[in-house]
């Protein structure tokens, strides 16, 4: 995800989210992940830096990073965030209280979000089968036109899938300038792209 | 893959994707793929002694099978397979296939056969997702529907992916009963669902 300008607002939990898969794509698995190992892959480390102050930002304990998939909750839910959570899945299909009516409490919303988690990386993994291509022959387009082809029709699914792990990690639904970020929360004063670039 | 009747044909290609992708998925770490390491654990066992003798029967045996997804191909591709794969496409997807092969080269094909592995097995991991949860509490079928969904989405394709693949590795079309496969090709005469049962 990248930060364009220094107006906009950021719900950190979306940075949160792409930074950790991007960083999951690179290296090594999150139990590995800390200062030290990182610090000499710039693209590593800026990621695991920018992940530690969306922590902060969302007010969660930053020594959960390294067990982030199963939900990095200290705070307990309430009633009305399973309501958000059905509402927003109902915009991609009618949920029937039903199948799990024995179970209607904020209490499953931790294990909610480890399964999500692992549905949207499996959708991300789709998503960038072939990102890490470096060159691209013309005859390589035709299995890159078939994923296309493929995810295009899963869009809408994976922004509820989104939207559902964003709602449970920012409730508040926070946000904050990259300035805030930089300042409050230590947030790196660095780009991406431009880091990622120098370094391959 | 099921393998019930012994008299029914098999097609060694699809016996070996099928098998491929679930000895991935319970032993991604496939420097532990060979007879000695796999020995104790009988679902992987089975496994990689029918990707083996699938091997054997489609005379592809000179890989080593870690290495299958590389492409285990010597024999040069024909123009007349490359149409085949053409055709095959064109069943399930709107690519013009034409535009982006230089000189309608059949030396692609190895490529190609990569390439779509790659995104075929990106879908089976996608497909598979909650597939190792064995007991699951009811709100758990609320990420399970949402997978489902997606997952329904692109089936069609996914199998037009699956017969480009199967036609690569057995261009002959060469099928085999269970028996013969025994026979010939020392293929293990259990049945893996059994074994898997007996296993848990």
């Amino acid at each position: 995800m990248e930060i364009e300008t220094v107006y906009d607002e950021f719900n950190p939990a979306a940075l949160l989210l792409s930074d950790y898969l991007a960083l999951c794509r690179l290296g090594p698995t999150p139990d590995e992940w800390n200062t030290l190992t990182l610090s000499n892959n710039p693209p590593r480390y800026y990621r695991f830096q920018r992940i530690k102050s969306c922590f902060k930002a969302l007010d969660l304990n930053p020594s959960l990073i390294s067990t982030f998939e199963l939900g990095p909750f200290e705070k307990e839910f309430i009633m009305s965030d399973i309501e958000k959570v059905e509402q927003i899945l109902a915009e991609i299909f009618s949920l029937d209280h039903g199948v799990y009516i024995d179970e209607r409490s904020p209490n499953i919303l931790p294990g909610l979000f480890e399964q999500f988690f692992k549905l949207y990386k499996n959708l991300m993994d789709l998503r960038k089968t072939y990102a890490d291509l470096l060159a691209t022959p013309s005859h390589f387009m035709i299995p890159i036109l078939a994923k296309e082809e493929v995810t295009k029709n899963g869009y809408i699914l994976e922004d509820a899938v989104w939207n559902v792990l964003v709602y449970l990690l920012n409730k508040e639904g926070l946000t904050f300038k990259r300035s805030e970020l930089i300042e409050q929360f230590d947030f790196p004063d660095v780009e991406l792209y431009e880091i990622d670039l120098e370094w391959t | 893959m099921k393998t019930d009747s012994v008299n029914e044909l098999l097609n060694p290609a699809e016996v070996l994707l099928s098998d491929y992708l679930s000895l991935r998925r319970i032993q991604p770490n496939r420097s532990e793929w060979h007879s000695l390491s796999l020995e104790g654990n009988p679902p992987r066992y089975y496994r990689f002694r029918r990707i083996v003798s699938c091997l054997m029967a489609l005379d592809l045996d000179f890989i080593a099978v870690e290495d299958f997804e590389k492409g285990p191909f010597i024999r040069k591709f024909s123009n007349s397979d490359l149409a085949k794969v053409e055709q095959i496409l064109n069943e399930g997807f709107l690519i013009e296939f034409g535009t982006f092969i230089d000189e309608r080269n059949s030396a692609i094909l190895p490529d190609l056969f990569v390439l779509f592995f790659k995104l075929y097995k990106n879908l089976d991991d996608l497909k598979n997702t909650f597939s190792s949860l064995i007991e699951a509490p009811t709100h758990f079928w609320i990420p399970i529907i949402t997978k489902e969904q997606v997952v329904n989405k692109y089936a069609d394709q996914e199998k037009t992916i699956e017969r480009i693949l199967v036609y690569l590795l057995n261009r002959e079309e060469k099928v085999f009963s269970k028996s013969e496969m025994i026979q010939k090709f020392d293929f293990p005469d259990v049945d893996l669902d059994d074994i898997d049962m007996e296993w848990v």
